[in-house]
């Protein structure tokens, strides 16, 4: 206890104290609901805060009673206990207990054990629990009491001074009426005074008697006491004791008072640039800084962390006065909360480079600060030698030391906020590759669509059909109705003698015309007539749901596309969440380096995807890394050049188009051409003086490449520019630098797109096959002229002055071969330019499809790398289309060695493609689905005429055709092939079901290849197919 | 015009949205395209179906491959079907046909026949699919036809033998079964996929 931070048990005891009214009433809201799941995970969670906190403040024997009821109420929620009156009775007590502690009410060692025994009884008996395992659970708490006592035990050793400057601060004894901190080990009514406090430490002797009706545990704390390490506080075990999700939730939550807290000192840095008052603006920027410490300090005690809440008081007192008793602010304060904030982010991300010299010496800065400006002096305690009781450290300092600490702690404090309130940002964090399925799933959806849509138009053809064979029974029946039915009225003796069964001639004083008489025929006739207009309601029905279908996949496709583009936007992160990093790495190195500068940060807002960020973040950290070591020149150097002691660094971020510019330029002295010039010159095979200052830039990112001749830790070690390349690079970004002119400065331009997952790409066909070419790697694409080309030595276009090697990409794809190639080009091929670092060339595509914006996949597990391939993207129809790298195609042998046997495998791998004709819906079906099941392609048509307009699209390997069909019969038809040059060539085979040798004759006359009777043996039918199409 | 109706019956599975797999393949089996034997076929598969369900043994997905049978296990096959569309990829072995879209996964396939240094699957022949996975691959296995599911016990002959005459494929076979007077050769699906040949690809 004598560790113990008071405010913070104070702050906790308030805390509990709110928490008491809940759990009263939680517990009366059982005894009539036993069964309200929530009401009891309220408890729960109530009482697990309790026992938690309690144990991180050291109230030992209130976090042992919290414990007990806990672990009863978990029972509760598992389903092994059920809630009764015994239960209800026992929490209902416990919280009393809960209600005595935090009023104080427990005073005495003998009352804390009789509470936690009991508490351990009967909670353990509720829970069925065997008593022989009371002995344990006591055994750890007294276990837990003891390491406490041994931590009193040191109390006394305090300086009397201590009491004094306690007993000087008012506030502090107000805040100890308010709420009794030492009741655990404080003798006699209760320290209700803070000049009480020191004398509040028990001695340790009397903890001893008043332990001693445990003998067992006697020989233990004498054994243990010793040991116990002087600056150890028991504290220190507290982030173990603390709910994973707690502290989840912790690291969030700081993180987000940190970047406030950056946001504001960063604009303070840029405001205040020399003494100058403070004014409303900066006060209010202070006050958020400070609210933000605040709320760091607050909730990090709770996690159980010590070192960052101690620095952060500290911190908070340099803003406290700040923001109350200023009146100027100076640079140097602004530096000094930056350094005094990396601090504490230090203690977050890595605690164990904390330098304690570091805290020493800011806070001696502190106190500097505090001091020059007010003449009320550092009475607080402030400074002074004051270093952080840190965990590495204990051993270091004697117990004086830490004197000062301990009683700055001890100032007052406002009460802390819960950080297990709900966090008011609403945000939710989630997996990436989460995310990833979602976008998955939402292109997969897409393609589904298109599935859909195709199947949906296939579907409006079969209406479109139904229409007319909808014509054709009216014309039918309208025929049957206007030929016969007349003809039947015509004939009254025999229509009347159907009817009445031959009776007598009733109706014999009607003329034939005046009285209509039906036989079954006439009814047959009506039902002909009915049912040919009830198809035709249908097929309107029909066509109206097509038409709705239409409109809702329109619309559901808007939906998706909004839905991927929201889901890809989730991804994005501005570029503040690296901004941080920036900072601190440039006053890092300028502070090693006694350079001054100032980090100008534009675009924050820019937005990448975050997993870009996360990668261009080391590049970009060590290219400013550079920036101060190389670039900005130290304070005198600069003064002599006639600039500004501070030098500036600004790094702005902006969307070009489909990238992210990123300029980094600093106002230092520039690239040293002549050191780059030397260093090139011990690179084998560059003749550095003969090259000019332009091209001895790129040569810095050469690997191994440092115009430093020492190696120090910022840099010199040669590994640095290569890498930021690399990086960048790998990102299919790009780096270039440049110094504008000498002595004034380098600025850096870093490209970067978008996306990884989405690019624009340009589609264009080459052998017969799609590819689609990322748009960034081609610079121009042109149409070539005969004029333009030259053949020898090498293919190679020339535009302007320019000469570059002009490649197909036909050939380079290994698709096809020479002769192919260039017909498929034509005489004035479209060629894609492509300029890389190494070289520049020309492809030559056969057409171009457009453009358009493609989602990455990669080739599967299977196949990992492919050259000249980096991916493949889904077309809209489900269909795949490769992506080409087209660097990697740049390779001379890439031609050569792919041999032309390829070629022939490849065209024999295609598929045959078979046009089938035929007016029957089944008959196609059924040609169809055996012809698809040996893997060859079909298309259908309905009759010659369709038959004739397919052909124009798409030539066929072979036609299947019927004879009898609508508007163009088969025989007609293959005189229209016969007549037609393009279309005389391609084999036909006759499926028909006229077996008979007239019709046979009459196909064989007109050019038919076969002649296959329905129905038809599948074998011989496939098997005609075959030898037909084997050339 | 019976051979006719029973592919119409194919063409409308219809009754159940996703049959289960035996059910399929007992339907492609069914409306195969060799007639002599689709009737021994299903036979077979009615009876892999009962020793499916006595259980003890574990079931096997059989097909042909250049008219040898094989098989593989259940367990290892993901999906079977019908060949997708392919889309073909330049510098690659003619024993990759190229890549397809399988459920929005891009998967490549292998042409078997060919990975068998048999020649390549052309027309009637290949026209099915077998998609075969481990922990770290994926890949789609093109043969010619689906012969349905076998079960097999431990008690078959683990005799191994090369079953073409040229191309060597016994670095691949678990072991060879008898089922109804022919030989079946079980392929071990983890010594393909891990084979030297098939991780040729792998990113550097």
């Amino acid at each position: 206890m004598g560790s113990q931070n008071s405010s913070i048990v104070s702050g906790f005891i308030d805390e509990v104290k709110t928490y008491i009214p809940s759990l009263h009433s939680g517990i009366e809201t059982l005894h009539h609901e036993p069964d309200r799941s929530e009401v009891i995970q309220e408890l729960h969670r109530l009482v697990h805060i309790i026992h938690g906190a309690a144990s991180l403040v050291g109230l030992i024997s209130l976090s042992h009673t919290a414990s007990q009821m806990e672990d009863a109420l978990e029972e509760v929620m598992t389903g092994g206990l059920f809630v009764n009156a015994p239960l209800l009775g026992a929490m209902a007590w416990t919280v009393g207990c809960f209600e005595a502690f935090v009023k104080g009410e427990v005073t005495d060692r003998d009352r804390e054990v009789s509470i936690v025994t009991e508490a351990v009884g009967v909670f353990r008996r509720l829970r069925g629990l065997p008593e022989s395992g009371d002995e344990e659970v006591m055994a750890s708490f007294f276990d837990a009491l003891g390491d406490d006592d041994a931590e009193a035990a040191f109390s006394p050793g305090f300086p009397e001074d201590e009491a004094l400057i306690v007993s000087e601060d008012e506030e502090m004894a107000l805040l100890q009426a308010e709420a009794p901190l030492d009741f655990e080990v404080s003798e006699g009514p209760g320290p209700l005074s803070g000049a009480d406090d020191v004398a509040a430490f028990d001695p340790f002797s009397a903890e001893m008697s008043e332990l001693e009706p445990e003998p067992c545990e006697e020989d233990f704390l004498l054994a243990e006491a010793p040991e116990m390490p002087v600056g150890e506080p028991a504290l220190e075990k507290g982030p173990s004791l603390v709910a994973p999700e707690i502290i989840a939730v912790f690291y969030e939550e700081v993180e987000e008072h940190f970047e406030l807290i950056n946001r504001n000192l960063d604009a303070l840095e840029v405001r205040v640039v020399c003494r100058m008052d403070i004014g409303a603006d900066e006060k209010e920027m202070i006050r958020q800084i400070r609210r933000a410490v605040h709320t760091i300090k607050g909730a990090s005690s709770l996690v159980g962390m010590t070192g960052l809440p101690a620095w952060a008081h500290r911190v908070e007192d340099l803003l406290d006065w700040l923001f109350e008793d200023a009146v100027t602010l100076a640079p140097d304060a602004v530096v000094a909360l930056l350094k005094a904030t990396d601090i504490m982010a230090l203690y977050l991300s890595d605690p164990a480079r904390v330098r304690i010299e570091e805290m020493a010496e800011l806070e001696r800065e502190f106190s500097r600060l505090t001091g020059l400006s007010s003449a009320s002096g550092d009475a607080r305690g402030l400074g002074g030698e004051t270093v952080e009781p840190l965990e590495e450290t204990a051993g270091i300092f004697d117990s004086h030391s830490r004197v000062p600490e301990s009683l700055e702690i001890l100032e007052v404090e406002e009460p802390l906020a819960s950080p297990l309130a709900p966090l008011s940002s609403g945000t939710f964090r989630v997996g990436m590759e989460k995310l990833d399925e979602l976008v998955n799933l939402a292109s997969e959806q897409i393609i589904a669509l298109s599935a859909f849509d195709q199947r949906l138009d296939a579907f409006l053809g079969t209406v479109a059909e139904l229409d007319l064979s909808r014509a054709r029974l009216r014309e039918t029946s309208r025929n049957l109705e206007v030929g016969y039915e007349v003809k039947a009225i015509q004939q009254p003796g025999a229509a009347a003698g159907l009817a009445n069964g031959g009776g007598a001639d009733a109706f014999s004083d009607f003329d034939t015309l005046e009285l209509d008489r039906y036989s079954e025929f006439n009814l047959m006739l009506r039902d002909l007539a009915e049912a040919s207009v009830d198809i035709g309601e249908i097929h309107g029905v029909m066509q109206n749901f097509h038409s709705d279908f239409e409109g809702y996949i329109t619309r559901q496709r808007v939906l998706l596309s909004e839905l991927q583009g929201k889901l890809m936007h989730i991804r994005m992160a501005p570029m503040s969440v690296v901004t941080t990093r920036m900072r601190r790495a440039v006053r890092e190195v300028a502070d090693k380096l006694g350079r001054k500068v100032r980090l100008t940060i534009r675009g924050e807002g820019i937005e990448l995807d975050r997993v870009i960020w996360e990668k261009l973040a080391d590049p970009l950290l060590h290219i400013l890394r550079n920036a101060v070591d190389h670039g900005i020149e130290d304070p005198r150097a600069r003064k002599e050049a006639g600039k500004p002691e501070t030098g500036v660094i600004v790094v702005s971020a902006s969307r070009e188009g489909n990238q992210v510019l990123i300029r980094i330029r600093d106002d230092g002295a520039g690239l040293n051409f002549g050191a780059i010039r030397q260093k090139a010159g011990q690179i084998p095979g560059v003749d550095a003086a003969a090259l000019s200052d332009d091209d001895l830039v790129p040569l810095i990112f050469t690997p191994g490449f440092s115009s430093r001749e020492e190696i120090t830790e910022t840099s010199g070690r040669g590994v640095g520019m290569d890498v930021v390349k690399t990086n960048i690079e790998e990102l299919k970004g790009s780096v270039r630098i440049s110094s504008p002119e000498v002595g004034n400065g380098t600025v850096l331009l870093v490209r970067i797109p978008l996306t990884l997952a989405v690019t624009r790409a340009i589609l264009c066909t080459a052998g017969g096959q799609t590819f689609a070419v990322p748009l960034n790697e081609i610079s121009d694409i042109l149409r070539v002229y005969p004029e333009n080309m030259i053949y020898e030595p090498m293919e190679s276009v020339r535009v302007g002055d320019e000469v570059f090697p002009l490649f197909h990409l036909s050939r380079s794809l290994g698709l096809a071969d020479a002769a192919s190639s260039r017909n498929g080009v034509g005489e004035s091929p479209v060629v894609l330019k492509v300029v890389s670092a190494e070289r520049t060339a020309a492809f030559a595509v056969d057409t171009l499809l457009g453009q358009r914006e493609i989602v990455i996949k990669s080739l599967g597990s299977h196949l990992q790398y492919v050259k000249g391939i980096s991916g493949a993207t889904v077309m809209g129809d489900g269909s795949l289309v490769p992506i080409l790298n087209v660097s990697e195609l740049f390779d001379d042998d890439a031609e050569t060695s792919l041999p032309a046997a390829r070629t022939g495998a490849g065209r024999t791998e295609s598929p045959l493609e078979i046009l089938v004709v035929d007016d029957s819906v089944s008959v196609r079906q059924v040609v169809v689905r055996l012809l698809e099941e040996q893997g060859w392609k079909t298309t259908s048509a309905r009759d010659g005429v369709e038959a004739l307009e397919k052909l124009a699209i798409k030539t066929p390997d072979l036609i299947v055709l019927d004879v009898e069909m609508p508007r163009m019969n088969g025989y007609e038809f293959l005189g229209a092939r016969r007549s037609h040059p393009a279309y005389r060539h391609i084999p036909v085979i006759m499926l028909t079901s006229r077996s008979t040798a007239k019709y046979r004759d009459k196909a064989r006359d007109l050019g038919a290849d076969g002649y296959v009777v329905k129905p038809f043996d599948n074998g011989e039918f496939l098997t005609l197919i075959q030898s037909l199409t084997v050339k | 015009m019976e051979e006719r109706e029973k592919s119409l019956a194919g063409t409308n599975p219809g009754n159940g949205s996703s049959p289960p797999l035996e059910q399929l393949l007992a339907e492609i089996t069914i409306d195969g395209v060799d007639p002599k034997c689709s009737e021994s076929d299903a036979e077979g598969v009615v009876t892999a179906k009962s020793d499916v369900l006595s259980g003890g043994s574990e079931p096997y997905i059989r097909f042909v491959v250049d008219e040898v049978q094989f098989a593989v296990p259940l367990r290892a096959s993901l999906e079977v079907g019908r060949l997708p569309g392919i889309t073909r990829l330049p510098n690659l072995p003619p024993w990759v046909s190229g890549i397809s879209n399988i459920r929005g996964d891009v998967v490549s396939i292998v042409d078997l026949k060919r990975f068998f240094g048999r020649s390549a699957s052309t027309g009637t022949a290949g026209g099915h699919m077998i998609l075969l996975h481990n922990d770290c691959m994926k890949v789609g296995f093109r043969v010619d036809r689906l012969a349905g599911i076998a079960s097999l016990g431990d008690t078959e002959a683990n005799l191994i033998s090369n079953p073409f005459t040229k191309g060597d494929i016994t670095p691949y076979l678990a072991g060879v079964a008898t089922t109804d007077a022919s030989l079946l050769y079980l392929l071990d699906v983890e010594l393909l996929l891990t084979s030297e040949r098939m991780n040729r690809f792998r990113r550097v």
